[in-house]
């Protein structure tokens, strides 16, 4: 075993022991401490990912010493490590780049609880990437379950309070299925490591037994992990919760805890059940189903959207379900074409929310779409990066939208009718409404309501560290864009290894 | 000419545009030097054109099967050669046309609109021509909602909404024909390949019709028609050039490229999605002539007799014949130089006269007898009196359509006859009350007896017309030079 | 006599007298003095083609297979003295007619420019050729009748412009259906039909035939399509409404002709149902024609009806097809133009000088401008077809002709001729009748309805003229009968 194959379970206890430590700092000593973690914590994990694209396969860590299948396990493999540390890149591009205005909404000497939550979450996502037990990856889910309450209250206003309380119900209910159907899980295959299980499981399958038992522990799980992922029809805790909390916790919600969420889905699918099991049980077609009407819904809702951070959040609904759709495919490529779109909308979607603090300054702080009208002349960097992430987002060439859209489509070439003309159909038709809500709103931006041309004096302040933060998710996307097929390799052979 | 030089001919003009955005020169140090960029832009062409040795340049692969390629042939030289015909006169207009307004953005984007297009022109595969055809809109964008008012934001938001959905549907298509062809990237027959089409020849044909309404969007094929009128309201340097010239253009040319040099004419022909196909460009040609005779305001029946005439070439395209694409092509060209013509008018119109709507154009014969001349000129033309070059473009696509040989051709042959009976009543009019009618006064109507007494307008607008009366005289040359270009008989 | 492009000479002369009338902005004395000469020299200019002998001059090709090309034959000569004369004459007299109206240059540069044009059409090669300065010619006509601006001129201009748009468009695409079962566009004697190919696209040449006749046919002011001529031929003023009757009608004709006899060929109509068509049509609207004039109160309007039943005459010669009916259409087109056009200068005259449109206003008109009635009154008796006028042989020969007809039925060869007396009789009703009450009103009109007013000399010569030659014509048609004997004999 070698030093860097250690470097998952140090991803994990970093920030947990850091998120101990934040408690006793204060003021910007919390911030460069936290900022330092998380560097400390990108900068790790793009090292393992070039040692673990060096080392070729996946490989398992048993926590403790204790063998299989009585301890607990961390499996490593090339998926998992890049979306750690695309994960990790958006955190620290969100955070930096929505700090201005946390410290504005947040008080204080609340900031270093802020910062708290946010390492809590980082241990938190380490933890599902590369956990292989199902106990401790619900005890994760809990944890940032509660940090991202934390996030969405932190804006201390009564709506954000509200918001949170709402989100809090619905993720308990969630998480209540999930560990029933982990609790089932366990009584009828006697395990909790993923891998046991999965050989259980198959043998159960097979010999014809607890076929009604196992429908309904998938369906558990799947539904629980689904309302947490804000798959349609339970997505209602997603407007409110994301349009409410500070620009950086929207971004960082959006972008990283449901993906989090969708991350651990696909593993428990490949890990736990298998997808063979996974399409018996009819479950995946729900998904897909599901996962097709979220991206019509989504985007039908947007469009009525008057608020600018309402209509964003929307989009993130519609954009879940092409996940789901992907997944709901079955096949490999589908796969591919949904973890593919985890990174291209977690970097879309954050950048797009951290947008938004300026456009609203720029607009006399209102977030109607109405009053955004000529805030491009006032805010030139952050029109320029919503108009990049808008695009992005339509599917135009050369950003991270189109190697997803691509993906997508290669999936459904050559597979049966009653997936492909559906998932065409859909793919048209959304981009059509993407384009109706998110390009009414650049150009918005770039013509006059009644009112007169900018002066220069009018133009938005924004800081050092928000100019950086936004010229590097609009490299992000590009860079996902124009190198996507590196990525989608890395994918497909972190795909294969991935079970 | 080595074909590399293919991409600096792009990109010279993007970055130019971009440079003169960035850099503060004064107005008129940038106009020169945009005008320089893109006449230099016209000369590298031409050369490319005459002396390009027909080999691919490379650009870079977005995926493993999607990479961007240049490459010059035939029918890629037409279009470009247009485009580079066009674009330094109609720069001039624009200078004219925008005299005393804040325009520095609007001749950074026409200019940068122009490496664009040409992008298309050259493109050696679909992908690129669908890279640059997504480009194509953003970069018109700003062109179209450039008043930046009420009308305009309405416009452009129709303008990108029609152009993406399109766009997305000629994505499904494209990434299908990726996976089911050959890597020869565009030839006259098609590039499929036929082994592994097998089987899945009825799904291929059908998303082909899917891909002619997405790439027929930019044609303002029924029923994505709707933008074209719309942008009417922008400023006319852009409906003249950009949604009579380039942009619609390029919309034709990517249908021409899928139909014919990807998905191959023989592939498609006799089937129902041909059938389709035709069946909409012909309604689409009678119902914008219908349309255009029901519009008051000029340009906006200058938009839908656009769509009428797109769809006149559209139809050339989906019969699937060889001559067919020839008149498609000729089409192509000889409507650009009337249609260009029509819109300068229009736009001299507007603001030399401040007169928009046709009932208003009464009696400016005295007024502005050049403007009025050459608008009559460009009608008759448009009609296709002979021996201007617009009868050259119908004859020929008439000719094609009754050689096609099936029902399809005869509907065509309906469709372009009574077409042509609806073009003159809507473009000829116009010229009828502009000399036999009295003007009535408005009040800011500018002072003496005439209004359009500039020679730069007098010799754009003589410069256009001769190059209309040109292409309909050297007719037989035209077509064989088409012909040998298309490879074509 | 001379080379080939000299033929460009008389067609480029007026035309660019015309853009130098439009582009100089004379002065009125200037004015009549270069549009005078233009149309002298142009007529002198025209007499060197006229005695060489075929000549064929390329301009340049529209298509692959469209070329554009003059030919002077006999047909084509005949028609272009004709018009270079009758555009003469009548140029002359507008001079005082028109003295007193506005947009003169606009006039007189369309007016010279047709004249180049109709010389073109009628010299033209091939049928793209003839089409193309049809298009030209209809384009530029659209002035004269709009001239005065009031509401119904222009009306009847775009009533005007509708219409021949659309027979033009019909004989576009009769030309279009034929191209291809014709060896060539060019015309040539007894037609160009491909041998091989019509056999199985008869139907298609048929119908295309059809498409053409009555395309061209618009101009002629043959029913279907002659809707136009009544509206627009009253609100012209007097000049353009004797040329429009007189000469444009006639280059639908010429149209019919060639298409007719030289580019289908009589032998492949022969029989058909398409000249059992163009004969019914023709006859009906010989009759109908005769039948409105008759039952027309405005004077003009009256006359313009006339014009569609007597261009019928001419269009009934052509279908029968035999050499006969073509002598005799070719007499009545130039009986025709020369009465017609007298007889709109009369109209214009007494407009003129007394204001009155109405017919039942002329009484009395003969003894306030004796001069002018009596021009009226011979060329009418020569419309009725009254020996010795031109009018009289030329039906005489159109009667012959319906006779021998081969091919249709019996019936329609005596149905022909029936009609043309019926036309004759209902002629002398709508003509002679105002003749009549003007040289002999009732007793009890006033005095001043009497009083002498006649137009001076500018008016009354160009009249005189006309009616000179068409009594002249008719008592030695022999060079013109032998004329016509010949083109009949090679197309027949």
């Amino acid at each position: 075993m070698e030093l860097w194959q250690s470097l998952p379970l140090v991803s994990i206890i970093l920030p947990l022991f850091s998120a101990a430590v934040m408690i006793v700092l204060r003021g910007k000593g919390a911030r460069a401490f936290c900022f330092a973690v998380l560097g400390g914590e990108t900068l790790l994990s793009g090292f393992f990912l070039i040692k673990i694209r060096a080392f070729g396969q996946s490989y398992t860590y048993p926590m403790g010493h204790y063998p299989a299948p009585f301890g607990n396990e961390i499996r490593a493999g090339l998926f998992e490590a890049i979306a750690l540390f695309f994960f990790m890149l958006i955190l620290l591009l969100s955070l930096a780049g929505g700090l201005h205005k946390l410290e504005e909404h947040v008080r204080k000497e609340r900031m270093p609880l802020y910062y708290a939550m946010i390492l809590l979450m980082t241990a938190s996502l380490s933890a599902q990437i590369f956990t292989n037990d199902l106990f401790t990856s619900y005890v994760f889910v809990e944890i940032m379950t509660l940090a991202a309450a934390g996030l969405i209250a932190a804006h201390g206003k009564g709506r954000a309070i509200l918001a949170s309380a709402r989100y809090m119900v619905m993720n308990m209910v969630a998480s209540s299925l999930f560990l029933l159907g982990i609790v089932l899980l366990y009584d009828l295959t006697g395990h909790l490591l993923m891998s046991p299980i999965r050989q259980q499981v198959a043998a159960l399958a097979a010999e014809g037994q607890y076929k009604l038992a196992l429908i309904v522990v998938v369906g558990l799980i799947t539904v629980g992990l689904s309302i947490k992922s804000a798959l349609f029809p339970f997505h209602s805790w997603v407007p409110d919760a994301y349009g409410t909390a500070s620009p950086a916790s929207a971004a960082i919600m959006s972008g990283l805890v449901s993906h989090a969420y969708l991350f651990l889905l696909m593993k428990i699918i490949y890990r736990v059940f298998g997808t063979e099991l996974f399409a018996v049980t009819g479950i995946e077609n729900v998904l897909f189903v599901f996962g097709l009407a979220g991206m019509l819904i989504g985007s039908i809702v947007a469009i009525l959207q008057q608020d600018l951070k309402r209509m964003i959040a929307y989009s993130s609904v519609a954009q879940v379900g092409y996940i789901f759709m992907g997944i709901g495919l079955g096949s490999r490529a589908g796969m591919l074409a949904a973890a593919f779109h985890l990174l291209a909308h977690a970097a879309c979607k954050s950048m797009l929310f951290i947008t938004t603090d300026a456009l609203i300054r720029a607009s006399g702080g209102s977030s109607d779409l109405r009053d955004l009208r000529g805030a491009g002349f006032r805010a030139r960097l952050t029109a320029a990066a919503f108009a990049v992430g808008s695009i992005s987002m339509v599917g135009f060439p050369f950003l991270g939208g189109f190697p997803s859209k691509v993906n997508f489509v290669r999936a459904v070439i050559d597979i049966d009718p009653i997936h492909r003309i559906p998932v065409l159909i859909f793919l048209v038709l959304s981009t059509w409404l993407n384009t109706l809500y998110f390009l009414r709103a650049v150009i918005s931006l770039y013509t006059m309501g009644k009112q007169d041309q900018p002066r220069r004096e009018e133009r938005v302040r924004t800081g050092i560290a928000y100019a950086l933060s936004l010229a590097g998710f609009i490299a992000l996307n590009a860079g996902l864009g124009l190198f996507s097929q590196r990525i989608i390799n890395g994918l497909l052979s972190g795909l294969s290894m991935f079970s | 000419m080595p074909s590399w030089w293919m991409i600096p001919t792009v990109f010279l003009p993007i970055a130019g545009g971009m440079g003169a955005r960035l850099i503060p020169f004064s107005r008129r140090l940038k106009q020169i030097f945009l005008l320089a960029v893109i006449t230099a832009t016209s000369v590298l062409t031409a050369l490319q054109i005459f002396r390009g040795d027909g080999n691919s340049a490379v650009l870079f692969s977005v995926m493993d099967d999607l990479t961007l390629v240049f490459r010059l042939d035939g029918a890629g030289k037409i279009f470009a050669g247009l485009l580079a015909l066009l674009w330094p006169p109609a720069m001039l207009y624009t200078y004219l046309y925008m005299q005393g307004r804040n325009a520095e953005g609007f001749f950074c984007f026409y200019t940068m609109s122009y490496g664009v297009a040409l992008a298309i022109a050259f493109a050696g595969n679909l992908f690129t021509l669908y890279a640059f055809y997504e480009c194509l809109t953003m970069v018109t964008l700003p062109l179209v909602a450039f008043n930046k008012d009420r009308a305009a934001r309405k416009a452009g938001q129709t303008y990108v909404n029609f152009s993406i959905t399109g766009a997305a549907m000629a994505f499904v298509g494209m990434l299908f024909l990726s996976h089911y062809d050959t890597p020869a990237g565009f030839s006259p027959g098609g590039v499929l390949d036929m082994a592994r089409v097998a089987g899945h020849e009825e799904m291929l044909r059908w998303v082909f019709l899917l891909a002619f309404i997405g790439f027929g969007t930019k044609a303002a094929v029924f029923p994505m028609y709707a933008w074209l009128p719309a942008v009417s309201v922008a400023p006319t340097p852009v409906t003249a050039l950009l949604h009579a010239v380039a942009v619609v253009n390029a919309g034709t040319f990517a249908v021409i490229r899928m139909t014919h040099y990807s998905f191959g004419a023989a592939f498609l022909a006799g089937s129902v999605p041909q059938a389709i196909a035709v069946c909409l460009s012909c309604f689409t040609i009678l119902f914008a002539a219908v349309m255009a005779i029901r519009q008051g305001n000029l340009k906006k029946r200058l938009a839908f007799s656009t769509v009428s005439n797109l769809s006149y070439m559209l139809l050339g395209a989906v019969l699937m014949t060889p001559y067919g694409l020839e008149g498609s092509f000729l089409h192509l060209v000889c409507h650009s130089l009337m249609k260009i013509l029509l819109f300068w008018c229009a736009g001299l119109f507007l603001i030399r006269a401040k007169r928009s709507e046709i009932q208003e154009l009464r009696g400016l014969g005295r007024r502005m007898p050049a403007v009025c001349a050459a608008y009559t000129f460009a009608a008759a033309a448009l009609t296709g009196v002979p021996p201007m070059c617009g009868f050259l473009s119908k004859w020929n696509l008439m000719m094609a359509a009754d050689q096609e040989g099936s029902w399809l051709g005869i509907l065509g042959m309906a469709a372009l006859i009574i077409a042509a009976v609806l073009t003159a009543a809507y473009v000829l009019f116009p010229a009828f009350l502009m000399y036999f009618r009295p003007l009535e006064g408005k009040t800011g109507d500018p002072e003496g007896k005439r209004w359009d007494r500039s020679p730069g307008i007098v010799a754009l607008l003589v410069f256009s017309a001769v190059l209309i009366l040109a292409a309909g005289l050297a007719g037989p040359r035209l077509e064989q030079v088409f012909q040998t270009a298309l490879g074509v008989r | 006599m001379v080379s080939s492009w000299y033929m460009l000479i008389p067609v480029l002369f007026p035309a660019a007298a015309g853009i130098a009338v439009a582009a100089g902005r004379p002065s009125s004395a200037v004015r009549k003095m270069l549009v005078s000469c233009s149309l002298g020299i142009n007529c002198l200019l025209l007499i060197p083609v006229l005695l060489s002998g075929e000549l064929e001059f390329r301009l340049f090709s529209l298509s692959r297979d469209l070329p554009v090309f003059l030919k002077a034959d006999d047909t084509g000569k005949f028609f272009a003295a004709l018009m270079s004369f009758v555009w003469f004459v009548v140029g002359i007299y507008s001079f005082e007619y028109m003295a007193h109206e506005r947009h003169l240059d606009r006039y007189y540069a369309c007016y010279l420019m047709t004249s180049g044009v109709l010389t073109a059409l009628c010299l033209s090669g091939s049928i793209i050729t003839f089409y193309m300065f049809y298009e030209m010619m209809a384009l530029l006509t659209v002035p004269l009748v709009v001239h005065t601006m009031e509401k119904d001129a222009v009306a009847a201009g775009i009533k005007y412009l509708i219409y021949s748009i659309l027979g033009a468009s019909l004989a576009l695409l009769g030309i279009f259906l034929l191209s291809g079962y014709v060896t060539s566009f060019s015309f040539t004697p007894k037609g160009v039909l491909n041998p091989e190919t019509a056999g199985e696209g008869r139907n298609t040449v048929l119908i295309a035939a059809m498409m053409l006749i009555v395309g061209f046919g618009t101009k002629a002011g043959m029913f279907p399509l002659h809707g136009w001529l009544p509206t627009a031929h009253p609100v012209a003023p007097a000049p353009a409404s004797a040329v429009l009757s007189g000469i444009i009608t006639k280059t639908g004709v010429l149209g019919v002709f060639r298409v007719v006899y030289e580019l289908i060929g009589a032998e492949t109509l022969r029989g058909t149902w398409v000249q059992m068509a163009f004969l019914g049509l023709t006859i009906f609207t010989v009759f109908s024609g005769s039948l409105l004039a008759y039952r027309e109160k405005l004077l003009k309007k009256r006359l313009a009806y006339s014009s569609v039943s007597q261009v019928s005459y001419v269009l009934f010669g052509l279908a029968t097809l035999t050499p006969l009916g073509v002598v005799g259409a070719l007499l009545h087109v130039c009986a025709h133009s020369l009465i017609k056009d007298t007889l709109f200068m009369s109209a214009g005259a007494i407009i003129h000088q007394t204001g009155k449109t109405r017919v039942e206003e002329l009484n009395g008109i003969g003894k306030q401008m004796p001069k002018v009635m009596i021009c009226f009154t011979v060329v009418s008796l020569g419309l009725v077809g009254i020996p010795p006028c031109l009018g009289f042989v030329s039906k005489w020969y159109l009667a012959q002709g319906s006779l021998a007809a081969a091919g249709v039925p019996q019936w329609l060869t005596w149905l022909g001729p029936a009609v043309l007396l019926i036309s004759a009789l209902l002629t002398a009703g709508y003509l002679l009748s105002p003749a009549i009450h003007g040289f002999f009103p009732p007793k009890d009109l006033p005095a001043e309805d009497l009083t002498r007013r006649e137009p001076g000399a500018v008016m009354l010569v160009p009249m005189a003229c006309f009616m000179l030659l068409s009594v002249l014509l008719g008592i030695f048609p022999g060079g013109l009968i032998r004329l016509f004997s010949n083109i009949a004999a090679a197309i027949l």
